[in-house]
């Protein structure tokens, strides 16, 4: 029982810390909380049913296409929204706002073209279950974990190694600095949201599959992812990694052991106590600016 | 020749007018500095030299190396060959030293031509540097923070250096040792210009001199004559 509740917690946090890595991606880029991320995983799923389960692409394609879609969309949302209201000086709460309202947006985008119905992502592989040390899993939550731990590791090291990568970081530490070496930082912070969508995109065609598409699906996972980065340390990338697998062990543990209605309390219990000791996060991460 | 020519500049924040109509130019290999007090518009100059203030707000001419730049986006102008030390230095704090001065190369391909030029050149001129090289840039004192704001400044490979306030909040021996530097990226072959409120130090080290009051160049002058002048040393040197 241990063993299979470790695997699921790990499982159920390697989601959560890439959930999570979208709301530090955009955070340490840009200084801004984007409160659309969850709508922006939501869209995904939405997207990735349609080109898989609608039009029967194999899920592969699917997965491409939803991906390219998808930075397309957060391309368009930092130039054709954010970046305008920043010029006119929007910042902290004001922007925080910003972002909220493009998530009614969106989930309201998403009611009028997909209806309110849930929808049944199918199976991507012909098997039920699969056994790992005594784990009977769903592939898809296999295939979870391996995509989560490989998109976690490609942003972190397009983040951290790449001179792109860290000219985006640049820009939220100093943008007028980083204009100054030569930063196209216009372009560099569309980047950003492009980047932040695709993580968007790879959490929503992994979760679809495992609970199904729905209105609601992106807004209660992405507070898990959420809660991840800020226990992590916002805008740390490996915080965002470490957060999700501990609330994400801490959830299962709880709900095998105590009682699966007490896990988000108990999970964000721990929360508190993490930022009682740290109060900015595992990885002291100090915040880029005032949310 | 002239690397930089100013005609009739204005720069307005909105309602407020900045700067009034000031001409000035920089020739090649030349030490410029441009003078004045506390909000007499040294930055705004030198901002919008490098395009760093809003474009709407610019009337007048920038001519830089042969080409009109008047309104150009920041990161052209660097690629032009014109590189900025922003007034308080500015550098990225959570980024090492080493990665800042990488920040400052952003445009220049050749990644082993950027390690030699830190190594070879920057290391040479501040030693500091190298000493710290694994430090976050927030973590350095003002004096390391302006020599690494130099150096990222430098590795754009510039033909002209703008500096702006390049002695600010530093100790009077830091401030020597700064503007040691500055004189070798001369020697080097760099054009440099500065902006100073610190006057009796900028006389004694450029070649000539620019008196900004108010929006408006008052006087200009070799800095010999100007370090000479009555006037000068009245409002700017103490007596
Ligand atoms: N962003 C701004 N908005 C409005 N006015 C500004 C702004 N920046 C500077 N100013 C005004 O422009 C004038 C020149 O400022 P500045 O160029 O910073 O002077 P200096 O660098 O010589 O101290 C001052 O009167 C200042 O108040
Ligand atoms: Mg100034």
């Amino acid at each position: 029982m241990l063993k299979s509740l470790i695997i699921v917690g790990l499982i159920m946090g390697s989601i959560y810390g890439l959930i999570g890595l979208g709301y530090s991606v955009i955070y340490r880029a840009s200084g801004i909380m984007n409160l659309a991320q969850g709508e922006l995983i939501t869209l995904s799923a939405f997207l990735g049913y349609t080109f898989f389960g609608v039009c029967g692409l194999p899920y592969g394609v699917a997965l491409i296409l939803t991906v390219v879609i998808m930075f397309v969309l957060g391309v368009m949302i930092q130039k054709g929204l954010v970046s305008r209201y920043q010029k006119r000086g929007v910042t902290g709460v004001y922007m925080l706002l910003i972002t909220f309202g493009l998530s009614r947006v969106i989930n309201g985008g998403e009611a009028l073209i997909f209806g309110s119905n849930a929808k049944r992502f199918p199976s991507i592989f012909n098997v039920s279950t699969v056994n790992i040390m005594g784990a009977h899993l769903q592939p898809e939550r296999i295939m979870c974990l391996f995509l989560a731990l490989i998109s976690m590791l490609l942003v972190h090291l397009f983040m951290t190694r790449t001179k792109t990568g860290i000219g985006m970081q640049a820009c939220a530490m100093h943008s007028k600095a980083a204009e100054a070496c030569g930063i196209d930082v216009v372009k560099s912070n569309g980047l950003t949201w492009g980047l932040a969508s695709v993580v968007a995109a790879m959490c929503g065609m992994m979760l679809g599959p495992i609970y199904g598409v729905t209105l609601m699906l992106g807004a209660n996972l992405s507070q898990m992812g959420f809660a991840s980065s800020v226990a992590g340390g916002m805008g740390n990338i490996y915080g965002a990694m470490v957060g999700g697998i501990i609330i994400g062990l801490i959830e299962s543990l709880v709900g095998g052991y105590v009682n699966s209605t007490w896990k988000s309390m108990i999970a964000y219990l721990i929360l508190f106590l993490i930022l009682a000791v740290r109060p900015t996060g595992l990885f002291n991460e100090q915040a880029v600016r005032d949310v | 020749m002239a690397l930089l020519e100013v005609h009739d500049l204005h720069y307005y924040y909105g309602n407020i007018h900045a700067l009034k109509g000031i001409s000035f130019h920089v020739d090649a290999g030349e030490m410029v500095t441009l003078i004045g007090s506390n909000g007499a518009g040294k930055t705004t100059t030198l901002q919008t030299l490098s395009g760093l203030t809003e474009p709407k707000g610019i009337r007048g001419e920038i001519i830089f190396d042969g080409k009109n730049i008047t309104g150009w986006k920041g990161h052209k102008i660097t690629a032009a060959g014109m590189a900025q030390v922003l007034e308080g230095r500015c550098i990225f704090p959570k980024l090492t030293v080493v990665q800042n001065l990488q920040m400052g190369a952003f445009l220049i391909k050749d990644k082993a031509s950027v390690e030699k030029k830190i190594q070879d050149e920057i290391f040479r001129l501040f030693p500091r540097l190298e000493e710290r090289k694994t430090s976050l840039g927030g973590s350095l004192s003002g004096g390391e923070q302006q020599m690494l704001a130099i150096g990222r400044a430098m590795l754009s490979n510039p033909k002209l250096l703008l500096l702006d306030e390049p002695s600010m909040g530093l100790a009077p021996l830091v401030v020597q040792e700064i503007f040691e530097a500055i004189k070798k990226i001369r020697d080097e072959g760099v054009t440099v210009m500065f902006v100073e409120q610190n006057s009796k130090i900028a006389l004694n080290t450029a070649d000539r001199g620019y008196v900004l009051q108010t929006g408006e160049i008052v006087m200009e002058d070799t800095c010999q004559n100007l370090l000479a002048n009555e006037d000068v040393k009245k409002a700017y040197l103490g007596g």
